[in-house]
């Protein structure tokens, strides 16, 4: 416990530094680990992550065998972690990439075309921010009912208005710029200077929303999942980890402890990155200048 | 000079809707007409806001909105330009008519390196492989006396010297060999010996392209021009040979503009400043835009003068200089 507590303090002395090279060689490190497990997840599990021992249930931490203990099925918990990777890693990224792709061409597309197609792109990305997402999600859970690519699509629509609103804002400061102007000059034309031109310019600022976006959407779809609008029910998410374990808080708190953790892990992590891009750039940036 | 004509243009008026939102319209350019033979360099002079930029951004098809061409015309090689869509200006930038900048850190592209605009550039008007436009970029930038070019075009624009920037944004204007070059304040941002490694650079490259040179240093201008126009709030005011301009200058703005050059010959500088300020461009004047800072002014100068011909120069003025007077 006092390893993990004195844990903490270091870790805001990491998000604090003002030398972006630490935050992102530990943040890199650590994604470069986190990745591997995703990968590796089939040979690293020691038990079918569905199959369980009744006879076993119920294990805590330590037990031979059993490393991160047993659910209440008797499922190995720390084969169900592992993969619980590619679900939860998956869907978070399938919906960060989701969200970012329609963000950026929308805010592009914004920026460049002024009269109705501008208004109907930031008047629909408000609309879809002032909506609920819940209320959309359990929508589309209904429809077309649980799993990978409906949580991963309806996290990816309902949160593009965020990278559409940074890119348009951006964009629009960045068309104003000489060097698009010169470009235009030397016959470059339309969705050639979006994508050569200003595109080139969006890249820190896109690569830093990449990295807390997907932390986000980790989270949201823990979340979801928790609430059991999320991956199917068998399908061992972190977030239907930890759902499962709300009802055994007290008979087996471990169960808690292994989702929320590595949860807690990938967040710190892409928080780690996001934060070291976001100041290398800077500092680039000002040294250019 | 003579020779074939390149680029002419005919009374051109420039608006822009006036800020005030009265829907009254000002012209950034006001009924300017100019003609460029091959070979021919074209010096315009004038303060900033006299509507220099503005009338060689529209001979380029690229008017900043909201404002627009509302009349007369710009032919470049035998053809109307001004009437041309986007994607028929799109092909003709860069291969009939080149662009440099004033200045080159922030006309080029901070995120991309030299080689890969020059490549762009190249592959916009030719249909050549990516090696083909590699060879043809490093030749540009020799031909710009760019040193060890190999290692230039992994550059970025930041790791260059404001001079080499410069001639990197020379060679850009300059890679589609367009006979039409338009410099607008090409050696501003750059220190005095730059300065004229650039005005020697652009001399030498350009024994057969046409090229308007915009500045508001008659020094430049005169060691380049063969002829110079002034312009004067969105006007030609005078135009003529540059020698002429430069030694009998027949308007008493153009007189004023020479009058306001340091003079360091005889270890003290003269320095005799125009009174008062040009006029904004966005309020209308009746008559001739100069007279609130003329000293021969007289009731006449509130009817607008036009460009006329008068000693062997052109000139909108009505009391313009007299062959006696300048000599006296």
């Amino acid at each position: 416990m006092t390893t993990a507590f004195g844990l903490l303090p270091r870790l805001g002395i990491l998000r604090r530094s003002n030398r972006p090279g630490i935050q992102l060689a530990v943040g890199g490190s650590l994604l470069l680990f986190i990745f591997i497990l995703a990968l590796l997840h089939r040979q690293l599990a020691a038990y079918d992550p569905l199959a369980g021992d009744i006879l076993t249930r119920l294990k805590p931490l330590l037990t031979p065998g059993h490393l991160l203990g047993t659910d209440q099925l008797g499922r190995d918990i720390l084969s169900r972690l592992l993969f619980g990777f590619p679900w939860s890693l998956g869907i978070a990224l399938a919906a960060t990439l989701i969200a970012m792709i329609v963000g950026t061409v929308a805010g592009l597309w914004a920026a460049w075309v002024p009269g109705w197609i501008r208004t109907f792109i930031n008047r629909s990305a408000d609309t879809i921010i002032a909506f609920p997402g819940l209320v959309i999600a359990i929508c589309v859970i209904a429809v077309i009912g649980r799993g990978f690519w409906p949580l991963a699509l309806t996290l990816g629509v309902l949160t593009w208005p965020f990278f559409a609103r940074v890119v348009y804002a951006e964009a629009l400061g960045l068309l104003q710029r000489e060097y698009v102007l010169a470009a235009e000059l030397f016959g470059v034309q339309g969705w050639r200077i979006l994508i050569r031109h200003v595109l080139p310019g969006l890249r820190p600022t896109l690569m830093v929303m990449l990295a807390f976006h997907f932390a986000d959407m980790l989270i949201a779809e823990s979340a979801l999942s928790f609430l059991g609008l999320g991956a199917p029910i068998q399908a061992p998410t972190w977030g239907n980890m930890l759902a499962e374990s709300r009802q055994y808080l007290f008979l087996a708190p471990w169960m808690m402890l292994a989702p929320g953790g590595v949860i807690v892990l990938v967040v710190v992590t892409l928080n780690l990155l996001g934060d070291g891009i976001a100041k290398l750039s800077r500092d680039k940036a000002r040294a250019v200048e | 000079m003579s020779g074939e004509e390149v680029l002419s243009v005919d009374d051109l008026r420039v608006s822009f809707p006036a800020r005030n939102g009265s829907g009254a319209n000002f012209n950034a350019v006001d009924g300017v007409s100019l003609s460029l033979a091959r070979g021919e360099t074209l010096g315009i002079v004038g303060e900033s806001g006299s509507g220099k930029t503005m009338l060689a951004l529209s001979a380029m098809g690229l008017v900043p909105k909201p404002g627009r061409i509302t009349s007369g015309s710009i032919t470049l090689r035998n053809r109307r330009i001004d009437d041309l869509g986007e994607r028929d200006l799109c092909d003709l930038r860069g291969r009939e008519i080149g662009m440099v900048f004033q200045d080159p850190m922030t006309s080029l592209n901070p995120v991309r390196r030299v080689g890969a605009l020059l490549v762009e550039a190249i592959r916009r008007h030719n249909k050549v492989g990516k090696d083909e436009a590699r060879c043809r970029a490093l030749d540009a930038l020799r031909a710009v006396g760019i040193p060890s070019p190999e290692a230039r075009l992994r550059a970025y624009p930041h790791e260059l010297s404001g001079g080499l920037r410069q001639r990197v944004m020379i060679a850009l204007a300059l890679v589609n060999h367009p006979p039409v070059i338009i410099a607008d304040e090409p050696t501003t941002a750059l220190d005095t010996t730059i300065q004229a490694q650039i005005l020697g650079l652009l001399r030498e490259r350009l024994s057969d392209a046409a090229l308007i040179l915009i500045t508001h240093d008659l020094g430049v201008a005169a060691e380049l021009c063969d002829r110079i126009a002034v312009m004067y709030y969105g006007r030609i005011v005078e135009a003529g040979s540059a020698e002429s301009i430069l030694s009998r200058p027949r308007h008493p703005y153009t007189a004023g503009l020479l009058a306001a050059v340091p003079n360091f010959d005889f270890g003290r500088p003269t320095l005799v400043p125009i009174p008062g300020a040009p006029p904004d461009p966005s309020t209308p004047v009746n008559g001739c835009a100069f007279q609130e800072r003329c000293q021969r002014r007289t009731p006449i100068c509130a009817t607008k003068p036009l460009l006329r011909e008068h000693t062997g120069g052109l000139v909108a003025c009505a009391h313009p200089a007299e062959e006696e007077t300048i000599h006296a």
